[in-house]
Order: C-alpha cells, then sequence, then structure tokens
C-alpha cells in the first residue's frame, strides 16, 4: 500500500516578491493538480498534501513522515508544480508532473539560476508523468528516458448539466463594441450548427489569439464564434486585449464574435462546450490542450493543427486539421534558455480554410468526427482511464 | 603556504550563525603559530591587531567596527600582499559569498544552505536575486566547497550537479567555550521555569508554529514561559507582546544568551529549514536539553540523548514534545 506525499502549492520563485496565487481564471495549474489529487484519491491510495517536502532530507525526519502518515506502507510523492518550485523528499521514491510543448529540452541555464537547468531538474525524478507521447519522445532524446505518459484526467460529459434553462453569461460583442447579456439558449436557436467555442489566455502568445481572432471575424460565413478567454479579470481587462489587437472586419464578413472574459462555473462551461459545434484551437505548442479535449468530450468537433500533443488525439476521423508550418518560438519563448525553440504556426488563412472545411460538413460526417472524439477521450483521458495507468506507473517503481 | 580569511562576515552589527562561525575559525587560526595568516576586508588587508581586538572577550565590536567606518584603522593593499607572495601558494578561505577574488591559488568557500534556492519566499526578492547571482560564479571558482552539514552538501548537490567531486563537509564547533555567567546576564525577570528560544525573527525560524501553539494551550503561560532572544527580522508583523507566555527580548550579548542556555528548561528549535543550527550544540554544550523540529539538517546536528523532535508543520506534533 502506497501513501501519496502530494506537493502542489506554489511559493514565492526567486524572481517573485509575492507567492503567485493558482488562477483566478479558468485553467492553471491548479486545475491539473487537483485532477490528478482527485484520480490518486479515486485509486484508492492514501494522499497528503505536503508544503514543503524538501525538508524532510533526514533518515529521521523521513522515517518520522512514515511513521505519522503511512505506518504499514510505502511513502512517495507527486509533484505537481513547475520546476522553479519543485523539491524532492530524499529516500522515497519522487514522481513529478510536468508539461512541455517545445521539440527539445535543453540544459540552458540562464540568469545563473540552477532551476533553469531543466535536464539537470528533471532528472531528479525518478518518474516524469508527462502528458502527451510527444513530450515523452522529446525527454527520451534528452536522456530524460523515465517519462510516462499520464495525461491531466478530462471530466466526461454530465448528462445531467444540459443547457435546460436560461443560461446569460456577461459577453462582449466584438463586431457591435458593447458588453452584452448572452443568453446560451437563445444563441442555440439562431445559430445552433455554427457555433465555434475558442478556450484561451489571449495573452499567452502559444494561444495564437491574433490569428484566430482574424479569421473567426473576418470569415464570410453565417457563424458565431465565442471566445472564453481564461484571464484572471481583475488585472488583465478586456479592454486592454483589444487595445493590444486592433482587427480590421472584411466588409463582407457575416460572422458574429463575442468574448466572455469572466470566470465560469465549471458548470457554465460544460454548457457553453455543449452548446457549441466546434472546438477551436490554433496553439502554436501544447503539452495536452486541455480546453480542447474537454470540448471534444462534451461532442464538439475539433478544428485544430495536429503536432505536439495534439498529435494523440486530433487525426481526419476527429477532426477539422488546421495545417502549420514550422517557425521559431515566439519570443516569450527566450526566458527557457533556449532562443532557438521551434513552434508550429497557423496564420489566419490556414485556420479561416479550417473553418470553411468544418462548416461544408453534413450533418452525419459532424455525427460521426463527434461520437470518434468522444470516444477517444472516454478511452484515454478520462478519471478512470488515468487512474488505471497512473496505478500501473505506482506500480511499477519500488 | 599563506592562508587569507575574508574576514567580512564577523563584523555583522548583530552576529548570527555565519558571524559566529567567521569568528571561530579566525581565533583558532591566529593561535596557530605554525601558519602563515592575513585577514582581509574585500581589497584590503586588515591589521593583525585589529583582529585580535575584534575576538577578544569582552572588547567593544561596536566601537571597533566604527573604527573601520571611520577610517581610524591602517591597512594594507590585498593586491601588494598577493604580489609579495607570488611563489608561494596562497590559499582563501571566503566563509560566506566571494566579494573580491584577487588572485588566489586554492579557494576555499563555506556553504551554509541554500535556502534562497530552495526557499526563496522566506527572504526579500533582492537578497534571493543577490545570492542567486553569486551561487554558480562562487561555486565554478572554489576548488573545495565545504558544507556545514551533509543536508547542505545534498541541497548543493542538487542545485549543482558535480559538485560532489569538489565538497565536502564539516561541521561548525561551539564558537569559543562559554565563560562563567551570573545573575547579572539574566534578561529574564520571571520566576517561571523557561522554553528559550534563539534566532532571527523571519519566517524560516518559524515561532509561528510556537505563538499558535501557546494560543491554542492557554495554561502553558499558568507556569512556563517561552523567551525568545534574537535580532528582529523581516516578513509577517506578530504581536507578540500580546501573546501570554510569550516573552522577546531582542538581540542579546553572548554573556546573557549563554547565561539563558544555562538556565532554560529546554531550548525549542522550530525552524521550517536550517543548514547547520549553532543554538542546538549550544544548548547540547552547557547540557540543555533540545525540542527541535525535523528540518532539514537539524536531526543531523541535535544530540540525539538530549534531544525530542517534531514536525515544523504541525502545532500537534510540537505538543506532543
Amino acid at each position: 500500500m502506497k501513501t501519496i506525499l502530494f506537493s502542489h502549492r506554489l511559493r514565492a520563485s526567486p524572481f517573485q516578491s509575492k507567492v503567485p496565487a493558482h488562477g483566478a481564471a479558468n485553467y492553471s495549474y491548479g486545475i491539473v493538480a487537483e485532477r490528478l489529487r482527485n484520480c490518486l484519491g479515486s485509486s484508492g491510495l492514501a494522499v497528503h498534501d505536503l508544503d514543503f517536502p524538501g525538508l524532510y532530507t533526514t533518515r529521521l525526519a523521513i522515517d518520522n513522515l512514515r511513521h505519522r502518515l503511512a505506518p504499514n506502507g510505502r511513502l512517495c510523492h507527486i509533484a505537481v508544480k513547475p520546476l522553479d518550485h519543485v523539491e524532492i523528499v530524499p529516500g522515497i521514491p519522487n514522481i513529478l508532473h510536468n508539461a512541455w510543448e517545445f521539440d527539445r529540452i535543453t540544459a540552458a541555464r540562464v540568469n545563473s539560476d540552477p532551476h533553469s537547468n531543466q535536464i539537470a531538474m528533471l532528472g531528479h525524478f525518478e518518474r516524469i508523468l508527462v502528458p502527451c507521447t510527444f513530450q515523452q519522445q522529446v525527454f527520451a532524446r534528452a536522456g530524460l528516458k523515465q517519462a510516462v505518459v499520464i495525461p491531466t484526467p478530462v471530466p466526461l460529459l454530465d448528462a445531467d448539466n444540459t443547457c435546460k434553462s436560461d443560461v446569460e453569461l456577461a459577453a462582449f460583442d466584438f463586431g457591435a463594441q458593447c458588453n452584452i447579456d448572452l443568453n446560451l439558449n437563445s444563441l442555440a436557436k439562431s445559430h445552433g450548427d455554427r457555433i465555434f467555442l475558442v478556450i484561451l489566455n489571449p495573452f499567452d502568445p502559444r494561444k495564437n489569439f491574433l490569428n484566430l481572432l482574424k479569421a473567426a471575424y473576418s470569415a464570410p460565413e453565417e457563424m458565431v464564434t465565442l471566445f472564453k478567454l481564461t484571464i484572471d479579470n481583475t488585472f488583465q481587462t478586456l479592454s486592454s486585449v483589444l487595445k493590444r489587437f486592433p482587427i480590421k472586419r472584411n466588409s463582407n464578413s457575416k460572422s458574429k464574435v463575442y468574448m466572455i472574459p469572466n470566470k465560469v462555473s465549471s458548470q457554465q462551461l460544460q454548457q457553453l462546450q455543449q452548446l457549441s459545434n466546434f472546438i477551436l484551437s490554433a496553439s502554436t505548442g501544447e503539452g495536452q490542450n486541455l480546453p480542447l479535449l474537454e470540448a471534444m468530450a462534451c461532442g464538439a468537433v475539433a478544428v485544430a493543427p495536429r503536432h505536439t500533443a495534439m498529435l494523440d488525439y486530433i487525426n481526419p476521423e476527429t477532426a477539422c486539421i488546421i495545417p502549420s508550418e514550422v517557425v521559431r518560438a515566439p519570443a516569450h519563448s527566450s526566458y527557457l534558455g533556449d532562443v532557438d525553440l521551434r513552434a508550429h504556426m497557423s496564420d489566419d488563412q490556414n485556420i479561416a480554410s479550417a473553418i470553411a472545411k468544418a462548416l461544408s460538413l453534413n450533418k452525419e460526417d459532424i455525427q460521426r468526427m463527434s461520437n470518434a472524439g468522444k470516444s477517444l477521450v472516454e478511452s484515454r483521458y478520462s478519471e478512470r482511464a488515468v487512474a488505471s495507468a497512473l496505478t500501473n506507473v505506482l506500480g511499477s517503481i519500488g | 603556504m599563506i592562508l587569507f580569511l575574508d574576514f567580512e562576515p564577523a563584523l555583522e552589527a548583530s552576529p548570527t550563525g555565519i558571524a559566529h562561525v567567521t569568528m571561530g575559525l579566525a581565533a583558532e587560526l591566529v593561535c596557530r603559530q605554525e601558519l602563515e595568516v592575513f585577514f582581509f576586508l574585500r581589497d584590503k588587508l586588515l591589521p593583525r591587531a585589529f583582529v585580535t581586538d575584534y575576538l577578544g572577550v569582552g572588547n567593544n565590536r561596536a566601537e571597533l567596527r566604527g573604527c573601520l567606518d571611520n577610517g581610524e584603522v591602517q591597512f594594507a593593499s590585498l593586491d601588494s600582499a598577493i604580489h609579495k607572495f607570488r611563489y608561494q601558494t596562497k590559499v582563501a578561505i571566503y566563509p560566506n559569498v566571494k566579494f573580491v577574488r584577487p588572485g588566489f591559488d586554492f579557494e576555499i568557500q563555506i556553504m551554509h544552505d541554500v535556502v534562497f534556492l530552495k526557499y526563496p519566499q522566506f527572504h526579500d526578492s533582492s537578497v534571493v536575486n543577490f545570492h542567486i547571482n553569486h551561487f554558480m560564479r562562487d561555486l565554478n571558482s572554489n576548488d573545495l566547497t565545504i558544507c556545514v552539514s551533509e543536508t547542505t552538501r545534498q541541497d548543493l548537490i542538487f542545485y549543482a550537479p558535480g559538485a560532489e567531486e569538489t565538497s565536502l563537509v564539516i561541521h561548525p564547533g561551539v564558537a569559543g567555550p562559554p565563560h562563567t555567567t551570573n545573575d547579572e546576564e539574566n534578561v529574564v525577570s520571571d520566576e517561571r521555569p523557561f522554553f528559550l528560544i534563539i534566532g532571527t525573527m523571519e519566517p524560516r525560524k518559524n515561532l509561528r508554529l510556537v505563538i499558535d501553539y501557546l494560543k491554542e494551550n492557554p495554561d502553558f503561560a499558568k507556569d512556563s514561559l517561552v523567551v525568545h532572544i534574537g535580532r528582529s527580522g523581516w516578513g509577517e508583523e506578530v504581536d507578540i507582546q500580546s501573546i501570554a507566555g510569550f516573552k522577546a527580548f531582542g538581540y542579546v550579548s553572548d554573556a546573557a544568551r549563554w547565561h539563558l542556555l544555562r538556565t532554560a528548561r529546554a531550548l525549542i528549535f522550530p525552524s521550517l529549514y536550517e543548514g547547520f543550527g549553532l543554538p542546538l550544540i549550544e544548548a547540547a554544550h552547557v547540557g540543555t536539553m533540545s525540542i527541535t523540529s525535523i528540518g532539514g539538517s537539524l536531526p543531523e546536528v541535535a544530540e540525539p540523548t538530549t534531544s525530542r523532535f517534531f514536525d515544523p508543520t504541525s502545532t500537534e506534533s510540537l505538543s506532543r514534545q
């Protein structure tokens, strides 16, 4: 019997003065930690949160922990946090959850900070739980053979959570440039087979917000695109997003774009995902892409590129594929110490062509792709599937 | 061989661990007639008389530091000394961060902890950045890194793989024998037996745990007291005056500290993390038992026969001791 010491809370990193909070917005590292923790619990393992795993450095301290938390079993430490926050508990197996979306990882060090030597830091862990096959291969090439694919679980469609009542969300009508209350039922009645959903942080260059917005806003077809922004609206307001990304609309465009900037409940999020016919993503690289998988679990057909994490689940059976080409990664990645990192870029024309293809699908094709997507998510990403894989990993270590 | 000791850490206004280690090392070196030893402060050589005065028991160190600041001390140039001994092996010992590296043949650095990397939240970000900027540069220029505990050495190797080849562990000792103390040194005017805490008031020292314990156990104050000595530091402001059974006396003289150590019922060491933990061996030296956290090096340093241990994240664990 194993007892899991679970460390996930962040501390102030060396170049920050405040302890960062797990996101007030939808999607953050906290979500990943919460889901993996639930997964461990549902596997029947005893899970204890540990804020300072690295303080237990001596035999006496570890024996004390073992005596207190696992008198008849074994201890195992699982960390779900960024590399510059990790610590290990010596003398017991240490496992790290880590997501990486580039095609190589190096030992480059930045600002003399040893945390930025990622290969050295990752090398301290007996197993590295990575969310996709692409990352496992990248790590293996870098000598990190201990990476195993354990994705973050994706909640399956809750049959009771259908959009039965009128749900209104505060939104911004991008065409009319005004705030509105967006009624999801009315939207479903008016555009029931042409609703695209995008879930992203517009400030994250990997998410390719500008090209998505251009493609959606200038589309000649009658369609609605809902941009659910995963920003903490206290600090980064919608207006600052719009100032940063001025968009000119084609005169012949008939599309509508609404932005939903506030945090919504998980129930409302699932209703948004159910309401949408298509989930649109044009990321330049992903460790897993939870929003895409979650919407697929709700039956939305993916319109997305096929690279990095998406190689595991985006294919012609499940998705309309957005073409992409390899380019130098956006500038923000240079903090990782490797300025030659590559990304997979889709421009607005690439995205527009995939949108047009999605809108040309007949009902049978859409249903077939929707079912294929749901089935794939259930078989590989459901809590049950992930818990089973995780149990195997834990069983494989001493 | 000519030895050069960086004396700067000893000049701390309210000396704590690193200053005591430096002074202890300097006191040992000045007694060794067989060694040729120089003491430096940045790019200057300190007069030996200044060092011996500074180390002398009962001397006014604040006044001596004032002489340094006022330009009343005649320095020689460190570079001149390096040049003078250019045909001999010059060994430098840095008890802390390296501020100058003028061309020694062999550099030894004492590593006390790497808490600025491991728990940066305990310090101001400017302090953390300062140490991170020095860390790899200092380490890469060390011929030998002396870690004050195995815990510190393992932490060092965690962040700098390869450091196992050039590092070893030497535990610090008690810095000088405690002289006989008398009642004049007693700062505690309270009849209740007391538990002593020594350390700067800062988050890593985890005073919060003891205060939480006192709040949860108001009966403790009826017949016992917790006495804290140490300079005020940084972090969360705690209204310690309002805590029943808790008295803080700030930074006290060496004599007063030794008196309190001798007369305390036990030393409580609640730190979340330590690279060594000098008060533990000081308590053991005068036969006072310790109730100590299991954080970091403390179980490695504490004398097992006279120590009891608790988890520093749990008041329940503390109360069991």
